[in-house]
């Protein structure tokens, strides 16, 4: 169907002399990375990671996607396309090294319950499908020479680890490792939706009649769905409640903003 | 004692020269260059500076020494390149021989120097490093005699003899305060002590050739009003007067400007002293110097006054192709007292008179017309007699422009029917009358200026008929009309209606009415589809305006006539790459032949690619056509400009295709990072993160020109220009002239 769409814009222009060596349909493969360097610093308290059976502190700075867009040029300035991208990064769901519960027991007893621990990072990958447009700053011909592209994606969240190392600074029974990750992340919390709003800028060069090379960046502003199911301060058993986990993903899909990207064109 | 037969075989031997002369210039044709091609021409940039003799400049270190000899060779190239410079022609020839003389005491500068023509009406002279001297023919034409051209061309020989250039450039260089563009801009100047020197020399030398001291002094009077015409000549009452036309006297009575240039003029900042420093350094070095007068060797030659007429005619051509009319018809009309019979000044004039009868078109009304182009012409003074023939052309009403340009172009033509250029003229002239809107030949009168005086005459001595005619023709709406046919109330003729008597003759010639009509059936249609444009909505104008925009490139073109690119590599600080430009240029001809070749488009060329085998000719078709291009491109889609269709024709016929493609291309990489934004945004960081990628991302900016030129009409039919930041890469260009190709190969969709 999205073939489909693309060949119906495709036919919206006929001209010739519109695209790259008269190509009008091109594929783009691309990586995409920041480094959150400043949040780190400044921002963000050091979470930990899993090295040889102990969590070790450690910047959060993994923040990586690759995209890969089908796109056709519908006039000399103007292209179209469609594109997926898989991102992956992660989030830090401790403030300080304690986690805590509180809820309701079977006979209606409010349970309160903490204990000093370290979690390791929570993985996310956030897969967005992407429609967008290329616009070619002043006379460049898409899709080479410096261009503007502006997009509104889907996007899916997931979590693909909820197993997470943790580690107890003073367990009070052997086993009480093994119940804490039983009940570490809410069930509820399986994975978010939401919008990405994204503008970016960049600039292609050409290697040949038939590949393209690009470098740019890309703003993006993103947006997190079912803000109202997970807004209640709730009572669970589970030491990271939906809540949580949803406020702790939201807040870190903002501040990767900025991000800078490079691949390659292959005209069809 | 000279005996009486030297006497009589000298005056023959001079009104033969004359009369050879004179047929010359009646068939005149523009400057050309003959013979064998110089090396200064047949030499490309980059052999030029390979081949340098680098020996004098030792006194510079390496960096500066390499920029000095790129920048030398590559500015000197581009004047040569120009199309205005002419070699082994009648003034190149007489230049090299009167500056051979002048150093014939000069052992270590014979052989090493040439001297070429500069075509232009500045009056100027320049010498180089490498030894050519360049005159203008502007400069020419104003001179009085041989001995002043001798101490000019002396002055431009001592700047070379004492490298002046190269002091210059040391001088500029030390100095820190100037900034790279000025100092190139000054690479070709001298300091005011300089020019001291090269005259204080130049009289010695001057004075060793054996010319008159008086004459000397005089070249500054020259060069101080030689933004006047070449000749101060009052305008004669009756020039403009024929068997049919009548020009009243009082056009000829304005007041004259005065001219006001000054000898002592403040010269700070002046690449050359004022000139009244000069002239009394040069005074005092002649009193200085004894035996003038004893011998006189070339003084006021024939040949100097044959060079002298030839820059006249050159200068004609020059004003009339950058759009001079009024400097143009004055030189014409001083040259035509000289040669009535010239079928160049006919020519000329014609197109002198098309650019004035323009000026009087309405231009069409479009949404696309900005603001500049409207007042694109400045109104510009003139000083001495010249203002008061600018005075009479501007006074003139639309249609009596019209008018006199017709009439003019109309005898021009009848002179000499055969004449390709007057007939396009006067086809063009009555293209102008029909689209002008203000010539109704129905208002002309029937009977020329004498005539309608007799009958006017006649009738007021006839009191009972003057009588009736007020009674019942000649009343308020009779009155209003006949004063728009240029008749008074009291049946006199209103005199600044002159022109509506002038062509009695014309409005009675049947090819001429014929070709009129012709002319006004096709104006109807072009009417009838501007009312239904305007009968459009918004949105539909600006469709049709793109939809025709889109098309204008379509001009099916199988195969093209390929013009010397202008490509120009600049670094940040403006100046030209040379190394890179060279790259740059090779790389615009290569992806134009594959792309070309893979469209099937046959291309010929007329490039300085392969220099080595260019001949006279090929140089003389460069310098013509870029003569035409520069002319075309400056007043495009208003240009009714017909003198070089011939010329253009034979072109087309010489290379069997009809379209004409000149591109220009400029690059530069040059990130607006400097110091003040780099640390402003690296304080506000945030802001510098979008900053600073823009700005290195962006930072190559290509701006290509692309012109199409029509040989069959000598019309440009194609103006584009894209700005982008794009890198001068191989697939960047290629893809862009892709494109390019891809369109202009396409045939016309009709609307």
């Amino acid at each position: 169907m999205l073939l489909f769409c693309l060949m119906g814009s495709g036919l919206f222009s006929n001209a010739q002399e519109v695209g790259y060596y008269k190509r009008r349909i091109f594929l783009e493969f691309d990586g995409q990375g920041q480094i959150p360097l400043l949040q780190n610093i400044f921002g963000e308290r050091k979470g930990y990671v899993s090295k040889n059976g102990t969590l070790n502190s450690s910047y959060n700075l993994i923040d990586l996607a690759y995209r890969a867009s089908l796109n056709v040029a519908i006039s000399e300035s103007v292209g179209f396309g469609v594109e997926f991208s898989q991102r992956f990064y992660k989030v830090n769901l401790q403030s300080i090294d304690e986690i805590t519960r509180n809820y309701a027991d079977s006979s209606g007893n409010m349970i309160s319950e903490y204990a000093s621990a370290k979690v390791a990072y929570l993985p996310i990958r956030e897969s967005v499908f992407m429609p967008k447009i290329l616009i070619s700053l002043n006379d460049s011909r898409v899709p080479c020479g410096f261009a503007s592209e502006i997009g509104i994606g889907y996007s899916l969240i997931q979590l693909p680890n909820r197993n997470l190392e943790v580690e107890l600074l003073d367990p009070k029974t052997p086993d009480q490792i093994a119940q804490v990750k039983e009940k570490l992340l809410d069930s509820r919390a399986e994975e978010f939706r939401g919008m990405v709003f994204m503008y970016g800028f960049r600039m292609n060069y050409p290697i040949t009649k038939r590949v393209l090379f690009h470098i740019g960046f890309r703003y993006q502003y993103a947006l997190q769905f079912s803000k109202k199911k997970f807004r209640r301060m709730d009572e669970s058993e589970y030491w990271f409640s939906g809540r949580e986990v949803w406020s702790k993903v939201n807040l870190r899909r903002q501040l990767g903003i900025f991000s800078f990207g490079t691949g390659l064109t292959f005209t069809l | 004692m000279i005996n009486k037969g030297t006497i009589l075989f000298l005056c023959f031997w001079i009104v033969l020269l004359q009369s050879v002369a004179q047929t010359d210039f009646n068939r005149y044709q523009p400057l050309c260059s003959k013979g064998a091609v110089p090396k200064d021409f047949s030499h490309s940039t980059l052999l030029k500076i390979k081949q340098d003799n680098r020996e004098d400049l030792k006194s510079l270190n390496g960096r500066k020494r390499e920029f000095f000899v790129e920048q030398i060779n590559y500015s000197i190239d581009e004047i040569l390149h120009s199309g205005n410079v002419t070699f082994g022609d009648t003034i190149s020839n007489y230049l090299q021989n009167l500056g051979d003389k002048l150093i014939a005491g000069e052992t270590d500068l014979r052989g090493k120097l040439r001297f070429y023509t500069y075509n232009s009406t500045e009056a100027n002279a320049f010498s180089t490093r490498q030894g050519i001297v360049f005159v203008t023919t502007g400069l020419i034409a104003q001179l009085t005699s041989e001995a002043q051209l001798a101490f000019v061309l002396s002055h431009e020989i001592i700047h070379y003899q004492e490298h002046h250039v190269l002091e210059l450039f040391e001088y500029a260089t030390k100095e820190k305060f100037y900034s790279y563009n000025e100092k190139t801009r000054f690479l070709s100047n001298y300091s005011r002590e300089n020019e001291l020197e090269a005259d204080r020399l130049a009289v010695k030398m001057v004075h060793d050739a054996g010319y008159r001291s008086s004459e000397i002094n005089k070249t500054f009077d020259v060069l101080l009003y030689s933004y006047l015409p070449f000749e101060e000549m009052k305008l004669d009452e009756t020039y403009f007067n024929t068997n049919e036309m009548y020009v009243p006297e009082m056009y000829f009575h304005f007041k004259r400007n005065e001219i006001s240039a000054k000898f002592k003029y403040n010269d700070y900042l002046m690449s050359h002293p004022n000139l009244a420093k000069r002239k009394e350094q040069v005074t005092d070095q002649v009193s200085k110097l004894k035996d003038w007068e004893k011998e006189i060797l070339y003084e006021d030659s024939l040949q100097f006054y044959y060079i002298r007429d030839i820059s006249r005619f050159e200068y004609v051509l020059n004003k009339v192709y950058s759009e001079e009319p009024v400097e143009a018809l004055y030189a014409i009309y001083i040259l035509e007292k000289k040669y009535p019979q010239s079928e160049f000044l006919r020519n000329y004039k014609s197109q002198a008179w098309l650019d004035i009868m323009k000026t009087s078109i309405k231009k069409e009304t479009s949404a696309y017309i900005s603001y500049s182009t409207l007042n694109r012409k400045r109104v510009k003074y003139y000083e001495g007699q010249i203002s008061i023939l600018n005075q009479f052309i501007n006074v003139l009403p639309k249609a009596g422009k019209l008018t006199m340009g017709l009439r003019i172009i109309y005898d021009s033509y009848h002179a000499d029917t055969t004449n390709a250029i007057t007939r396009k003229c006067y086809e063009t002239a009555i293209h102008l009358l029909v689209k002008s809107d203000d010539f109704e030949l129905s208002k002309f009168s029937a009977k020329n200026f004498s005539q309608t005086l007799a009958y006017l005459g006649e009738l007021k001595q006839d009191t009972s008929s003057k009588s009736k005619l007020h009674a019942v023709e000649w009343d308020k709406y009779a009155v209003i009309e006949n004063q728009s046919k240029g008749m008074t109330e009291d049946f006199g003729i209103d005199s600044t209606k002159f022109y509506m008597y002038g062509i009695s003759d014309i409005i009675r010639d049947s090819s001429f009415t014929k070709t009129f009509k012709q002319s006004s059936i096709k104006k109807g249609f072009l009417d009838k589809d501007q009312d239904e444009f305007n009968m459009m909505t918004d949105v539909e104008q600006e469709n049709l305006e793109f939809f025709k925009f889109d098309e204008e490139i379509h001009l099916k073109m199988d195969s093209v006539l390929l013009f010397q690119p202008a490509i120009f590599e600049t670094t940040s600080s403006s100046e030209i790459d040379v190394f890179k430009t060279f790259k740059t240029r090779d790389l615009v001809f290569k992806e134009i032949y594959d792309n070309t070749d893979d469209l099937n488009i046959h291309v010929e060329s007329l490039s300085l690619k392969n220099l080595e085998t260019l001949g006279a000719e090929d140089w003389n078709n460069y310098s013509m056509l870029q003569r035409s291009l520069t002319r075309a491109i400056s007043d495009y889609e208003n240009d009714y400009f017909v003198l070089d269709v011939v010329d253009l024709n034979r072109i087309k016929t010489k290379f069997g295709t009809g379209k004409l493609l000149f591109m220009e291309y400029q690059h530069t990489y040059a990130p607006d990072l400097y110091f003040g934004n780099v640390a402003l945004f690296t304080v506000l960081l945030p802001v510098g993160l979008v900053y600073f990628p823009i700005a290195i991302l962006s930072g190559h900016y290509s701006d290509w020109q692309f012109y199409v030129l029509d040989l069959k009409t000598g019309e440009l039919v194609l103006d584009r220009s894209y700005y982008v930041n794009e890198p001068a890469s191989k697939h960047s260009i290629g893809s862009r002239l892709n494109g390019l190709f891809h369109q202009l190969k396409q045939a016309k969709n009709e609307y």
